[in-house]
């Protein structure tokens, strides 16, 4: 396996720039996404590391070879589109011996690296079944060994679970990664869903309008988010992101929250310090906060802020309450049937440790960490 | 507004039964969500409650009017579908004023004003009501669609899948803003969706469908923690409940086929009220406890995969043959192969038929 580097690489199709200036780290035996919205050009970064788009600026290196001006098949990267796409017709054996075959591979060699990579992925009792009496897991094992069976470089996957139901691919991402810590092969996976992203990662390229945003492993990308993109494209439910402005009142701190609003949320001293000194003029802020540091309570609670409910989204593990903040809402995550349905107000508290500010202007955080 | 009952509906294409025997009531003001795997036979009850599909057997009733025999356009309803069905040369007052138009509906100008200024606002679209739909972006037209339906002051609004061809963020912003406009209105609405999560946090009350018949008809607490059976307990809930074959015995319950064995508490016992041998057990990601080191009670298992949701971290393990996932807490640490030791919230746990598949409880 191999390491990939992308150093500044521009793509245009025709005037139409559609990459800028992308950098892209891969290391050895990694598994990085490629995840952002449709048009971002996840896809097109792909296909340029695979060869099957030019590039008109920057490069692209495996082990420290520019590879961007070679052919598809010089570069020695397995391309998976599909990870269950089988051949029907053909037993297990015979869908991992194809790419060989097609390589014009003498027999006896091809047998031998079947058997190398079946016993491997332990997929040897399988190699005489056919695709139609295979489970979801087999399949993706057997279409695995299909792409490990010529030993390359890399492996690229282009939202190779696109067409599967919901549940299939839960069990398959689970699969697909222990899949990975297995056989460590260096992986590019494309995708448009966060879940997947943060489940499979060692690291996740946020990408958005031919821009990389902000590259990290899960926990970096979910607890320190660069921008306000990423912070609302990962995550479920969405990160709420609000106007605010704060104002200092003798000794103490308010924050508030969006236009047309009472609701004062009193900041500590170390986040009013810290606050000030990146945005002095309190303007152009916007605060953000994930659902589950929205700390929500019944009565009347000294630091709290009363609050009108809006919606109660039971999802089973825990419910989801919208909250009346200003104009806007604010979403908190709560224990499952805490708050009734007659419920008209609650108070609500923002865990100051996992608070988030941003420029509004540039989207970009402001990095600003109460904790430390 | 009004309510709706499927009296025995059966609606058969050849040699398929789309539907089999559907009995259901929908009240008055009520959020039913219909929830079910594709090809469930979901859109062909709305198909057949709006009249768009003729031909089947039994009972449709709108309110207190048996509507069986009516034609489409006397049943009242409003349908919004996936596919926002905008009229792309007319702009969004234009689409908005259209249903009213009417010849059968007769609605005077000042009165089609009023609705739709009211749609517009409602929707916060009213901005847009002089723009041409081709113009607008995806969310946008589905408010459009919303709005040409609510204009009709319709008995009864239909949707199938009206969210599904948006992207996740919009869609979040859209389920709150449907579902407090349904409140609003007061409207009694169906909902067709394959989406678990949208059917959970809307609905009033989930109808799970699988191949043609109602499985369960609950609120969404009840379908999430009280299961009819396995489908429906395996079909809400993301990640999905973990099942394992169970036997219970002398107040004990193995895992069948492991060593795995955990004294049940009596409040379990006194529940499943002397229910003993083997049986499908269902237990939810969030219900099952790791912890580092051994425990009393808990069992060891050896960690398959950790993966990292931000929210929260999922970690398998397997206990031969069978997988299990739990939710921990996003400061719970462990790599691949680290020994783990777990044990289930017995409160939590869900008894199966081995046979049926129906809850025991």
């Amino acid at each position: 396996m191999a390491n990939i580097n992308v150093k500044d690489m521009i793509k245009r199709f025709g005037q139409t720039e559609v990459i800028t200036k992308l950098n892209l780290e891969i290391k050895d035996q990694e598994f990085v996404v490629l995840l952002g919205p449709s048009g971002c050009g996840k896809t097109t970064t792909l296909r340029a590391i695979a060869g099957l788009e030019d590039i008109q600026g920057g490069e692209i290196t495996i082990d420290g070879k520019a590879v961007h001006d070679l052919p598809v098949k010089q570069r020695d990267i397995a391309f998976v589109f599909q990870l269950f796409a089988l051949y029907p017709h053909l037993s297990a054996f015979n869908n991992i011996a194809f790419p060989l075959k097609a390589a014009g591979m003498p027999k006896s060699d091809i047998e031998k690296r079947v058997f190398a990579v079946a016993e491997f992925l332990q997929i040897k009792s399988l190699l005489k079944s056919m695709p139609s009496a295979l489970s979801g897991g087999d399949l993706q094992r057997v279409s695995m060994a299909r792409a490990l069976v010529r030993d390359p470089k890399a492996l690229l996957m282009d939202e190779p679970m696109g067409t599967l139901d919901a549940k299939l691919r839960e069990e398959l991402r689970t699969e697909l990664k222990h899949l990975h810590i297995e056989t460590n092969s260096t992986t590019v996976y494309v995708t448009h869903d966060q879940v997947e992203a943060m489940s499979m990662g060692d690291k996740i390229a946020v990408m958005n309008d031919g821009i990389l945003q902000q590259m990290g492993n899960p926990k970096e990308v979910y607890d320190n988010p660069s921008n306000i993109f990423v912070a609302q494209f990962i995550g479920s439910p969405v990160m709420n992101v609000v106007d605010c402005n704060y104002a200092t009142d003798g000794d103490v701190t308010h924050l508030v929250l969006g236009e047309n609003n009472s609701d004062k949320f009193t900041l500590s001293k170390n986040l009013t310090q810290k606050l000030k000194a990146k945005n002095g003029d309190s303007k152009n802020l916007a605060v953000g906060i994930r659902a589950e540091a929205v700390d929500l309570k019944l009565e009347p609670t000294k630091g709290y802020v009363k609050v009108e409910v809006e919606v109660i989204e039971p999802l089973g593990p825990f419910d989801i309450v919208d909250v009346k903040v200003g104009d806007g809402l604010v979403r908190s995550s709560t224990r499952s049937q805490y708050v009734e349905k007659s419920c008209k107000h609650v108070w609500i508290h923002l865990n100051e440790e996992k608070i988030h500010f941003f420029d509004t202007q540039s989207g970009q955080s402001l990095n600003i960490n109460a904790e430390a | 507004m009004a309510s709706i009952t499927f009296e025995n509906l059966t609606k058969k294409y050849d040699d398929l039964t789309a539907v089999n025997d559907l009995n259901l009531s929908v009240n008055d003001g009520e959020f039913y969500v219909m929830l079910g795997p594709t090809g469930a036979g979901k859109t062909t009850s709305l198909r057949c409650l709006s009249g768009l599909d003729k031909d089947y057997q039994g009972s449709v009733y709108i309110g207190n009017s048996n509507v069986t025999d009516w034609s489409p356009a006397h049943r009242d309803v409003a349908m919004v579908f996936q596919q926002y069905s905008l009229y792309p040369h007319l702009t969004v007052r234009e689409n908005l004023e259209f249903p009213l138009k009417s010849k059968i509906r007769m609605v005077p100008q000042d009165e089609i004003e009023r609705r739709v200024n009211y749609a517009a606002a409602t929707l916060k679209i009213v901005d847009l009501l002089d723009r041409k739909t081709d113009k607008l972006s995806g969310g946008e037209m589905q408010r459009v669609s919303i709005g040409r339906a609510i204009v009709r002051k319709p008995k009864v609004f239909l949707m199938d899948e009206p969210l599904s061809s948006l992207d996740a963020k919009l869609r979040e912003a859209l389920r709150i803003e449907l579902k407090r406009l349904q409140k609003e209105l007061g409207a009694t609405l169906i909902y067709v969706t394959h989406d678990q999560v949208e059917a959970m946090s809307m609905a009033d009350r989930v109808g799970i469908i699988k191949e043609g018949q109602l499985i369960q008809s609950d609120t969404p607490h009840k379908v999430y923690n009280e299961p009819k059976n396995t489908f429906v307990a395996g079909f809400v809930g993301s990640p999905k409940i973990n099942f394992f074959d169970g036997i219970v015995e002398n107040g004990r319950l193995t895992i069948k086929g492991s060593p795995h064995q955990f004294q049940l508490e009596s409040e379990i016992l006194e529940k499943i009220r002397g229910i003993t041998g083997e049986l499908i057990i269902g237990v939810r990601p969030e219900d099952i406890f790791l912890t580092h080191e051994a425990q009393e009670g808990a069992c060891e298992a050896k960690v398959y995969v950790i993966e990292h949701m931000g929210m929260e971290n999922l970690i398998s393990f397997h206990i031969d043959p069978y997988h299990f996932k739990a939710a921990t807490d996003s400061a719970f640490e462990v790599n691949a192969n680290d020994k783990i030791y777990f044990r289930f919230a017995q409160e939590k746990l869900h008894f199966f038929d081995k046979n049926s598949e129906e809850n025991l409880v």
